[in-house]
């Protein structure tokens, strides 16, 4: 009779989520463990769930049958211990162990503690003992009497020296307190290949490099996931067997986690369908005020139906909650995102995005087949967003409310580092390499360019270490929390998923990710903050105090499309404005010319890494100036690309193509989009070439074609922009330029006021706000708020600068000056000096001259500040207290011009253009505002600051200059040849001097593009000698 | 000692000491010397000396290491290290020291020599200076010099190339005008303070009475313009000769070969005997370290029977003992010392005794105990690592370490471990086993083995293993 066939399963696991000792991917280990033949496998990290979503995933993506149970170690007292969670209620107690373990300790530390382990009544305990004597015979004891029948004790055999003994020792143990044994390989890599990169994390975690780990690290590669031959010649069956009862006992599915929302979002005596409704038919009143259309009454009620059939209502209901508390406390926001633009949500307030103008949208909502889980991002004013968080926290509560996490893995460079610091590779070396290779270089592979670098490709060491670098990217490094995504719970959260602390005080991360929350269906709310907001809040406050006008973002949109202001969108005047203000959005726009609202969404997308490296830019221009005709290979793709004129611009576009035409179901798609997400990261895209080329051409498409979607999608890659972002970014940019075109004093100040943020610094803003013939006045002591802000002066509207641009100047002391100056009017210095600022405000007020009111010029003001007698209450009341300046010279134009960027970081009155121009420094150049003039192809020669240097990774070497001058902005472009012949100057010069060709492009697009390149930087010093001998 | 007001001084500003001191060692050839060369700093992550090739090439001092390797990717960078040049000074205090009195050293870079007191003995600046300058020009280290009555003034003006060497105070006063404050010892506070009401230069601080500055300036940064102007002396200590010998010298690049360090060593030993030769002294000991770039430093002890102080009788010595060295890494820098030394004696060799040379001179002894090493007791050093081959190494006795955990480590690992292992050629009984060990890819000297305890038929118990080619072979006895 033949016996019947071994059977195991591996109860412990350690996989890369226990950080620096887990060498394998949980995935990996599903594999292997298939592979293997296992009947089931436990991912146990240490105090951790945040690997077993990974595992479930792969299960479920790829209908892997085995079996997943969950589970955690511990370090306690030197003793090795596993809970499993055999059902969903000791699931719960193990993601409350992990919880409080990890919530008593910092940042990515746990701290056990025994009633920690007492409190365990319904997970299983593998225990691993020490090898101690007397501390095990304790533990046994103590164990034995908490856990009863649930323990076990596990005996690893890695075939280390003096192993019998270890093993003689255990089984004693076992007998004289009675616990059942289970065989266990404590694995920590599923594969024996992995053991350098085992012992590499070592390496890293202890600090030092591989030789000198000397014996605490593996002595052999045994802790893997072991074919089941060896494991029985290794332990006796019955060990083997034990395995597989107690994974027989474990019968917890994470699908079983189901998400409990949260139910004071709907209103008693309803149900959420019913309170949903309740809410949308409100606001249809609000946002309809002329009536409802059937067409778009028909589109609320095929959404209500789809969110009533996939149960999302609390979901809307939970942000319709937050954007109302946003709404009350006047915090300014926008939705954003797949379910975001739908009548629904325009409904209930959460966008602003009117459907009536952009109808074409609606046909994109959340749909059954993609099977993607609803996507609202909520933006809100950049600094008040603390404000709503706090409020989810005050409403919810902490245990319900936490913020998901950020897998922070290992990159190229991290990697490289870490990886070369433990082979003992030199430090200055590794920083050399990761200088030094290009890692936008796409011809040449970074193993490559290594070898370039000086590292002999064919070397042992060199081939270990490039396995060893390629191995660890993408490996998880640590938890950190997400911009912005909450996940909000009916109950505890800590009983569905272990919560940690975050690096930040009181704010506490669950240990998924995003994807981990999307694979398991949970929904999270993203809240995000955007300064582009703040500024336009800022704008809506001014335009009310200055000109009684009340605005809103749905009020501007309902105007409809204004040509005016487009026309100043298509002459790329968008300085400061939302989205399309970077320089290589400025020159697309006079190509594109954006005529409606639809075009905004399309040129906010367009101009992205991800359509730039697809090369789809060009094809969309030719076909929208009616250049290359319009053709679909089939009625499915025209459908999906007749928007933008059958070039796939957006990410929604392609998932949809994979689906229509290479038979991509809702599943995959939806994995396709995520390997797009993060293809950088791990490579996974490829997988999907051969699924996707196979799909295409069965249905009749050309080879070649489904060829260049699979290129398409990989250069889209992460930096693709889906249509539902662009079209909420749009509106916002839409405002922003509407503002700027009609106001543009309040829009100038709106947006300093909100700084930091957007492209441009204070000087570039008032630079722009000249050359729209705003004046603006600067900082004074007598005049200045903190903030910038708007006077009325001859009828027009001026700015004047607040005094937060003052540098060194702390906003307690700003404040008290000005509350001061309310209260009694300063009439000299020594009204001021009784404030009694501190000396360094004093010093940096008389350094921005905002004491021009009352001294001769910034440089008395200062020596009188200096004198350390005059502060003194004696001198500080005398009225006679004049300003002796026989000491100090009158400041030159040139003084003035670099204590007004040293104190301010901008001149109101001086430009170092015209101050050289005037001095007769410069040689013959062709000023900004006279670049119109010249024409196309002539040799032209510009000179400016460098106000922006940009070699975006998309341009293949070119260098994007704007060289600034007292007139405007000149673009200069300079290619890798003329850069790297000319290094000194490209790299180094503030004031540079361009001889070049200026050309012309579609749509008048002026560029520069540079020849010879000359620092013209050392005529700011002669400009000092100018200055002082014409004084 | 404080002086007055009235005395000469001249400071000499070695720009670019670090550098010139490595660029003059005996390592650079020609061709190494007109490689772009920069000293780099780590702490402030800047260039602070770079030669004349990579200022051409636009590096500058001041740059950030990412921008220097930017503009010139094959830039060599030394890192910068100021007891480099704080030890060149003291020897360069040391040469002149035979031609000026009273010096000042003022580290890193600065050396102050009292002209005042000079000035008769030389007859006058000129040829005073010439003499100074000809024993500069040996060495061929840059620098700029001052003369001026003050050392802040001479040290400005040095420091800012402006200096000039006479004695006419108001050609001083004229150059000192012209110097930026940024190149003094005031204060970087005060300088910034001053920078922000216009003044920056000598001429723009002339004008303000010290009584105006003294409410507005710190203490120290006082008492520098006080000195500056003339109105106050400074306090110094000079410069008393060394007594013991140390000497550091960085190489343009690495060396694994001793015979390369060669003509490195005898640079080295000629500046020794210069050292040695102005005190009449010689020595019967000195010590060289190897710098080496993956390990530590490696010193090496000299001695020789008699007392002897020439360049090319050390060499001997050297030589012997150096056929033995293998160094673990490439040779980046050598350090010599020598701590004492004694008078030399005069010794009267008639014409007719037999000819005596430096290395007849040396005893047998001496050449032994060089070729044979000091001490020639070794003993075994533990070293954790799971490969046996790997676990203990030959070292002095002195140097072998106590090991912990002696039970952990000795329990089933026999007590003769055969040097190199070989084939099992008898019929042996499994006791014990397998050990697996599978350990070394970094190194070169991997090894996957499966031990076992076994037994012979005699009683014996052998420590074997299998290998991967399930070669079964001997590698220990255990006691």
């Amino acid at each position: 009779m033949s016996q019947p066939p071994v059977t195991y399963a591996e109860l412990i696991c350690q996989s890369n989520f226990s950080f620096l000792y887990g060498a394998s991917h949980p995935q990996e280990y599903i594999r292997q463990a298939y592979f293997l033949g296992y009947q089931a496998i436990a991912i146990t990290d240490e105090c951790s769930m945040a690997g077993v979503v990974r595992a479930f995933t792969e299960i479920k993506n790829n209908h892997i049958p085995i079996k997943l149970i969950v589970g955690s170690l511990f370090v306690y007292q030197g003793q090795r211990m596993v809970l499993l969670c055999p059902n969903k209620v000791a699931y719960a107690e193990c993601c409350r162990v992990i919880t409080n373990a990890r919530r008593r300790a910092s940042k990515g530390e746990y701290n056990l503690s025994e009633w920690d382990l007492k409190s365990v009544k319904h997970c299983l305990c593998l225990w691993l003992p020490s090898g101690q004597a007397d501390a095990d015979r304790k533990w046994a004891k103590w164990l034995q009497k908490h856990f009863k029948n649930r323990l076990y004790l596990a005996i690893k055999r890695w075939l280390t020296a003096n192993e019998e003994s270890y093993l003689a020792h255990c089984e004693h143990i076992a007998e004289h307190y009675d616990i059942e044994v289970i065989a266990s390989s404590a694995a920590c890599m599923h594969d024996p290949s992995r053991l350098p990169l085992q012992q590499c994390l070592q390496a890293i975690k202890q600090g030092t490099v591989i030789h000198q780990l000397g014996r605490n690290m593996h002595a052999n590669a045994e802790s893997c996931l072991r074919p089941i031959a060896k494991l029985k010649q290794l332990y006796p069956s019955q060990w083997l067997d034990n395995t597989v009862e107690v994974a027989k006992l474990c019968t917890f599915d994470m699908s079983e986690l189901a998400y409990s929302y949260p139910a004071e979002v709907v209103a008693k005596g309803m149900t959420p369908s019913e309170y949903l409704r309740h809410l949308v038919e409100k606001g249809i009143k609000l946002r309809f005020k002329q009536g409802v259309s059937q067409a778009i009454r028909n589109t609320i009620e095929k959404e209500l139906k789809l969110i009533q059939e996939q149960s999302y209502e609390h979901f809307f209901l939970t942000i319709y909650d937050i954007v109302q508390f946003a709404k009350r406390q006047n915090i300014l926001y926008q939705g954003r995102g797949s379910a975001a633009n739908s009548v629904v949500c325009y409904c209930l307030e959460i966008t602003a995005v009117d459907p009536r103008q952009i109808s074409v949208l609606f046909e994109r909502f959340i749909s059954k087949e993609r099977d993607e889980p609803p996507d609202i991002d909520v933006d809100f004013e950049h600094e008040r967003r603390e404000e709503v968080i706090q409020y989810i926290y005050q409403k919810y509560g902490r245990e319900r409310t936490a913020l998901a996490a950020t897998v922070v893995c290992y990159r190229f460079k991290s990697a490289l580092r870490e990886v070369g610091k433990a082979l003992g590779l030199n430090v200055t070396d590794l920083d050399f390499f990761i200088q030094n290779v290009n890692r936008r270089d796409r011809t040449l592979s970074w193993q490559s360019q290594l070898g370039e670098l000086g590292i002999e490709p064919e070397s042992e060491l060199a081939t270990t270490f490039i396995t060893l670098v390629e191995q660890l990217i993408g490996f998880p490094r640590h938890l950190s929390q997400h911009v912005g995504g909450f996940v909000i719970s009916s109950g505890p959260l800590y009983e569905m998923v272990p919560i940690e602390n975050a690096a930040m005080a009181d704010r506490t991360v669950i240990q998924w990710d995003k994807d981990d929350l999307e694979s398991l269906k949970l929904l999270k709310v993203d809240v995000l903050a955007l300064g582009m907001l703040t500024a336009i809040r800022k704008c809506f406050d001014l335009l009310k105090r200055h000109y009684q006008q009340d605005c809103s973002i749905p009020m501007i949109t309902r105007l409809g499309d204004d040509q005016q202001v487009y026309r100043q969108i298509q002459k790329a005047d968008t300085v400061g404005v939302f989205q399309i203000e970077s320089r290589a959005q400025m020159s697309m726009l006079p190509r594109l010319k954006p005529r409606c609202y639809y075009d905004l969404v399309v040129q906010i997308a367009i101009v992205r890494p991800g359509p730039i490296q697809g090369d789809m830019v060009h094809p969309y221009l030719r076909r929208r100036d009616g250049k290359e005709a319009v053709s679909y290979p089939s009625k499915d793709i025209e459908q999906v690309l007749s928007r933008t004129m059958g070039v796939p611009i957006f990410q929604e576009q392609v998932i949809q193509l994979a689906m229509v035409a290479a038979g991509f179901t809702g599943g995959e798609a939806d994995q396709l989009r995520r390997a797009m997400a993060s293809w950088k990261k791990n490579g996974a895209l490829h997988k999907f070439r051969s699924k996707l080329i196979e799909g295409m051409t069965q249905r009749d498409y050309s080879e070649a074609y489904a060829q260049r979607l699979f290129e398409q999608i990989c250069g889209f890659g992460e930096y693709g922009f889906p249509e539902s972002h662009s079209a909420s970014f749009a509106v916002l940019a839409y405002v922003s330029a509407w503002l700027k075109h009609y106001y543009p004093a309040v829009f100038y100040t709106g947006l300093m006021n909100s700084l930091p943020m957007g492209f441009y610094t204070p000087s570039q803003i008032i630079q722009d706000a000249k050359h729209h013939h705003t004046e603006v006045l600067p900082c004074c002591a007598l005049h200045s708020h903190y903030d910038h802000k708007i006077i009325l002066e001859k009828g027009q509207y001026s700015i004047r600068l607040g005094l937060r641009l003052v540098k060194g100047l702390k906003t307690s002391s700003a404040h008290r000056l000005i509350a001061a100056r309310e209260q009694d009017t300063f009439k000299s210095m020594v009204d001021i000096r009784r404030v009694e600022l501190p000396k360094s405000c004093m010093q940096a007020l008389a350094s921005a001259n905002a004491f021009a009111c009352f001294t001769e010029n910034r440089f008395t003001a200062r020596w009188d500040l200096m004198n350390d007698n005059a502060s003194l209450p004696l001198f500080a009341h005398e009225a006679s207290a004049q300003y002796d300046a026989q000491y100090v010279r009158q400041p030159s134009l040139f003084d003035n011009l670099i204590e007004d960027y040293a104190s301010t970081g901008l001149s109101v009155k001086q430009h170092p253009i015209a101050l050289l121009q005037e001095a007769n420094l410069l040689p013959k150049f062709v000023l900004a505002k006279d670049l119109i003039n010249i024409s196309h192809k002539s040799l032209v020669s510009v000179l400016g600051v460098v106000s922006c240097r940009q070699s975006p990774g998309t341009a293949a070497g070119v260098t994007f200059i704007t060289l600034e001058d007292h007139t405007g902005n000149s673009n200069v472009i300079i290619w890798q040849g003329s850069a790297r012949a000319q290094k000194q100057a490209y790299l180094k010069a503030k004031i540079l001097q361009v001889n070049g060709i200026l050309e012309r492009g579609d749509g008048d697009v002026i560029h520069v593009i540079a020849g010879r390149l000359i620092d013209q930087t050392p005529l700011l010093s002669k400009l000092n000698v100018a200055c002082r001998s014409f004084r | 000692m404080q002086f007055d007001t009235r005395s000469l001084w001249i400071y000499l500003h070695f720009t670019r000491l670090q550098l010139d001191v490595i660029e003059h060692s005996r390592s650079a050839s020609l061709d190494t010397q007109d490689k772009a060369r920069a000293i780099y700093e780590l702490q402030n992550n800047q260039i602070v000396q770079v030669n004349q090739t990579a200022h051409a090439r636009g590096i500058k001092v001041g740059m950030g290491l990412a921008s220097a390797s930017l503009l010139y990717p094959d830039l060599r960078l030394h890192e910068y290290r100021s007891e480099v040049e704080t030890n060149t000074l003291e020897h360069l205090a040391n040469a002149l020291y035979l031609l000026s009195s009273d010096i000042v050293l003022s580290p890193p870079n600065g050396i102050i020599l009292r002209a005042q007191n000079m000035l008769k003995l030389y007859g006058g600046l000129s040829a005073y200076w010439q003499v100074i300058s000809q024993c500069l020009a040996k060495y061929g280290y840059k620098y700029s010099s001052a003369a001026g009555f003050s050392i802040q003034a001479v040290k400005l003006m040095a420091k800012q190339g402006l200096g000039v060497i006479t004695k006419e105070r108001n050609v001083i006063e004229r150059h000192l005008q012209q110097c930026l404050l940024k190149y003094s010892e005031i204060d970087p506070k005060d300088i910034e303070k001053l920078k922000r009401i216009g003044i920056s230069s000598m001429a723009d601080l002339k004008p303000i009475p010290s009584s105006e500055l003294a409410n507005r300036l710190g203490r120290h940064s006082l008492a520098v313009i006080s000195e500056l102007r003339g109105q106050s002396a400074a306090k110094v200590s000079f410069f008393k000769p060394l007594t013991q010998y140390d000497d550091y010298i960085e190489l343009l690049y690495d060396i694994s070969l001793v015979e390369k360090l060669r003509p490195v060593i005898e640079h080295a030993l000629h500046k020794l005997r210069d050292f040695l030769y102005v005190r009449n002294a010689r020595c019967l000991h000195i010590n060289i370290d190897f710098y080496q770039r993956e390990h530590p430093p490696m010193n090496i002890p000299f001695d020789s029977a008699s007392p002897i102080y020439q360049s090319k009788d050390w060499l001997s010595l050297i030589d012997l003992k150096l056929e033995q060295v293998r160094f673990q890494s490439p040779v980046y820098a050598l350090a010599l010392h020598c701590h004492d030394h004694e008078l030399a004696e005069l010794h009267h060799d008639d014409f007719f005794a037999s000819k005596s040379t430096h290395v007849e001179a040396m005893s047998l002894m001496s050449r032994l105990i060089s070729k044979l090493g000091n001490d020639k007791v070794s003993g075994l050093q533990f070293v954790e690592d799971f490969r046996p081959e790997h676990s203990s190494v030959e070292a002095k006795y002195a140097h072998t370490n106590k090991i912990k955990n002696i039970n952990s480590i000795f329990t089933d690992r026999p007590g003769l471990l055969l040097k190199e292992p070989k084939l099992l050629e008898q019929k042996v009984q499994v006791i014990k086993g397998p050990e697996r060990i599978i350990s070394g890819w970094w190194d070169n000297a991997q090894i996957c083995r499966d031990y076992y305890i076994g037994q012979s038929k005699s009683g014996q118990q052998l420590w074997m293993f299998k290998n991967a080619e399930q070669k079964w072979y001997l590698h220990g006895y255990f006691v």
